[in-house]
């Protein structure tokens, strides 16, 4: 055999091997979770115990799980350099579109859309990150198509949700008011 | 939703899982969520490799 030909293709592998370490075969992002709920679905609960279950199965991670509810918007806020105290014109629910437009123009925020659309970068780039779970925010939406992500909902009938929401506000059974301020909250709930 | 996404919140096709909580305790549907996600990230990564 010719000593050269041997040489050369000796060359070749580890050129190879070392071209393969140096560009490794593209990792698994890591997963992540959307929570979308009804109103008195137990949602945050729900989310809080699912973030201490996957903390408890690996203590090591170096990126920890993350449940990002409320905090959400203090991320957003905070990722785009916008003041904190924006935080109040933009909540979860829908949000009255003669309010948004008066607020605007007297200058109070920004743009309802500008809100959004910093809200959907930062979805997609703690979805990129993984191992965080985002409840609400049309975070399901936003991350359609991404392999990563697992997307829930969970749903419940009115009135064990209604049931819920009185136990969650601690208010007493008896008060017809108080059950039908809650049936109010959870019709007017997304 | 249907402002920004022109969407059903409620279409269970926009999600991988859809669970009613009415009749599971909370773990239990911890579980559920995790095995979910389990078996979407086994899936994906089946999906990589071919």
């Amino acid at each position: 055999m010719n000593e050269t030909t041997s040489f050369n293709e000796c060359c070749s592998y580890v050129t190879a091997l070392m071209q393969a370490k140096a560009f490794p075969a593209e990792e698994q992002p890591a997963p992540a979770i959307t929570i979308s709920r009804q109103a008195g679905a137990r949602g945050r609960t729900i989310s809080k115990k699912i973030q201490r279950a996957l903390r408890d199965r690996s203590p090591q991670d170096p990126i920890p799980w993350t449940c990002f509810d409320e905090d959400l918007v203090e991320k957003v806020l905070k990722d785009h350099d916008l003041p904190t105290s924006l935080a109040k014109f933009m909540p979860d629910d829908s949000v009255s579109e003669i309010d948004s437009t008066i607020n605007e123009i007297l200058g109070r925020h920004p743009s309802l859309w500008s809100l959004f659309e910093h809200t959907v970068e930062t979805i997609v780039h703690l979805c990129h990150m993984g191992h965080c779970i985002l409840v609400g925010r049309g975070g399901n939406k936003v991350a359609e198509g991404l392999s990563n992500v697992t997307r829930v909902r969970f749903v419940g009938t009115l009135p064990q949700r209604i049931k819920q929401m009185v136990t969650f506000m601690a208010c007493p059974t008896k008060r017809p008011s108080i059950t039908s301020s809650a049936k109010t909250m959870l019709a007017n709930a997304i | 939703m249907k402002n920004h996404f022109g969407c059903n919140i409620d279409d269970p096709l926009d999600y991988d899982l859809v669970i009613n909580t009415d009749h599971y305790s909370d773990d239990a549907v911890v579980q559920l969520v995790l095995s979910a996600v389990a078996a979407k990230q086994a899936e994906s990564g089946r999906v990589n490799r071919t």
